[in-house]
């Protein structure tokens, strides 16, 4: 039996008074594409971010490839492989969109210490290369290298978010955490998006899709995760899990369903 | 040409002691760390040195111990500091640096009091002055490039982006915070052997005030910003002998005008200019900024894919 890539066991988080999670549980395998579902403030980005360490549990444990990781620090989980996107862009306005992506594999390619980055050119110069050929396979996955030497904030925001996901996949992550991906991109863009997703996951990537895009969640992943007000309310099939009752309450609300 | 060179020496002195003291604020206002403590640093290593010096210590062997044990204070302090967020941060540091005005202005026969430090041996010649800024321009330009500098600037652009690529952001703050004390230490080690004499005013409010307008000024993206400022701000004054008593105000009004109109400072200014009349890139027609057509034009393609 394998190890399961991510396990949330009983997780809860309370902020300021509000359940944003609420006994949350869900396993993660190896290799396949997860979606994770929920009207507005279900805590979709909450669950992402505690994975990610940058939230704290209120109570539950967190398992990536088996290993507790809730005394480990973000930066420590991003270097057991673990790689997002934001629901905000973050983008660096200074650097160009290349230098944007070489960001993300920057630490696990460097290593070495801050002395050594910061002062020994010699040293870095093979290690820079690296990184750059690495972006700039990113970039090419999302034909994005026309635009590699544009400053990103002079771009469309779907633009700027396939920037953020060619920084994540620039690390050349094991797990993947995409907080909406394809917000504010039209429908072509989103195929792509959808297609390349599928693409990584043959490739081996486990991935945690939140999406509003109901559709582009039932194409694509082996299985959904549906919250609401930081409960799960249903796991399986996403073909399955969007009609049970359930879900379809949380989505449009009650009267709707009698009138359904 | 040397006529012009000695009745400015004071001057060109004072620009080359403030380059890695800009700096020093520079590199912590890039990378997001909102921090006046190297003033602070600034006024122990000018003391530090002042008193070494004149107990019978070498120059370079004093300067150095300043400069080390500035970076070693400075990291072991910034553990609590670093937790402090952007305002909260400069106010701790600030309230460092008026502390510190206050135990030079009482340490009594050690510190010289109110009067401070006089006749600290002179020990530091032009060249001296020179070699240190280069050497401080030359780190600090390290700082910016590769994957430091990415992960610096990273930290302002947003402290959980770069955690999340797996950047030990606690480590590096502090870090920036020791290389950023032993800057300050470095400029006031110069100050005190290149003047000779140091008092708890120098490295008060006013140096606050005008190392701040310095880094802003000239614009805190880059080292260049930092030297700009200060080149800026030493020779201001002496062009316009006028405004000499009202010069902090006009430092004032001149740093609110920039941080409203020109946040990037000159050298922002400058690459706005360079971009509008520098070599055209060919535009790319398909990336037009989130315009109103652009999004109405969205929508059609949209619409049309349905």
């Amino acid at each position: 039996m394998t190890v399961p890539s991510l396990e949330v066991r009983d997780a809860a988080v309370n902020l300021g008074g509000v359940k944003a999670l609420d006994g949350v549980s869900m396993t993660v395998e190896s290799g396949r594409l997860y979606g994770l579902a929920g009207p507005n403030g279900s805590g979709k980005s909450t669950l992402l971010a505690a994975i990610s360490r940058l939230l704290d549990l209120t109570s539950g444990s967190i398992l990536v490839g088996g290993e507790d990781v809730m005394r480990r620090t973000p930066f420590q989980v991003a270097r057991m492989g673990l790689a997002r996107t934001f629901q905000t862009v973050r983008l660096m306005p200074q650097f160009s969109v290349l230098e944007n992506a070489m960001l993300g594999a920057d630490q696990s390619v460097y290593g070495g210490s801050f002395v050594r980055q910061w002062l020994m050119p010699w040293w870095t110069r093979s290690r820079e290369a690296q990184v750059r050929a690495r972006a700039e396979a990113a970039l090419e996955r999302l034909h994005l290298m026309d635009l590699r030497d544009e400053p990103p904030l002079s771009l469309s925001y779907g633009v700027q978010r396939k920037v953020e996901i060619a920084r994540a996949l620039t690390a050349e992550p094991r797990l993947l955490l995409l907080d909406e991906p394809t917000a504010g991109m039209n429908r072509t863009e989103r195929d792509e998006i959808g297609e390349l997703l599928l693409r990584l996951r043959n490739e081996g990537v486990t991935q945690v899709l939140v999406e509003h895009d109901l559709k582009m969640m039932v194409d694509i992943c082996d299985h959904l995760y549906v919250l609401d007000s930081g409960h799960l309310i249903a796991s399986g099939r996403p073909a399955d899990c969007i009609r049970e009752p359930k879900v379809v309450e949380a989505y449009l609300g009650r009267g709707r369903r009698a009138a359904a | 040409m040397s006529s012009w060179y000695f009745s400015h020496l004071t001057l060109i002195q004072g620009m080359l002691i403030s380059i890695p003291l800009a700096l020093s604020v520079q590199i912590a206002l890039r990378s997001g760390v909102f921090s006046f403590a190297s003033i602070g640093f600034y006024g122990i290593g000018a003391y530090g040195t002042g008193i070494l010096t004149m107990r019978g210590w070498p120059v370079l062997p004093a300067m150095l111990l300043m400069i080390v044990a500035s970076g070693v204070v400075a990291y072991l302090m910034s553990a609590p500091l670093i937790r402090l967020r952007g305002l909260y941060l400069g106010m701790v540091t600030f309230a460092f640096d008026l502390i510190l005005t206050v135990v030079a202005t009482n340490g009594g026969e050690l510190t010289g009091g109110a009067l401070g430090l006089l006749g600290v041996p002179l020990g530091m010649t032009t060249a001296g002055l020179v070699a240190a800024a280069v050497v401080a321009v030359l780190l600090v330009s390290q700082l910016e490039r590769r994957a430091v500098g990415r992960a610096l600037v990273g930290i302002k652009a947003s402290e959980e982006l770069v955690m999340s690529v797996g950047v030990d952001l606690r480590s590096r703050k502090r870090t920036v915070f020791a290389i950023s004390a032993a800057l300050g230490a470095l400029s006031g080690s110069l100050y005190v052997s290149t003047f000779s004499t140091v008092s708890p005013t120098s490295a008060g409010f006013t140096l606050i005030i005008t190392t701040l307008t310095m880094a802003v000024i000239g614009g805190t993206s880059s080292w260049i910003g930092a030297v700009i400022g200060t080149v800026i701000i030493t020779w201001l004054p002496s062009l316009a002998a006028t405004i000499g008593e009202y010069q902090h105000l006009v430092y004032g009004v001149v740093l609110v005008l920039v941080v409203m109109y020109a946040p990037e400072g000159v050298l922002g200014a400058l690459r706005w200019l360079w971009h509008k009349v520098g070599p055209k890139k060919p535009a790319i027609s398909t990336t037009g900024p989130p315009g109103r057509e652009s999004v109405v034009a969205e929508r059609v393609e949209e619409g049309l894919s349905r």
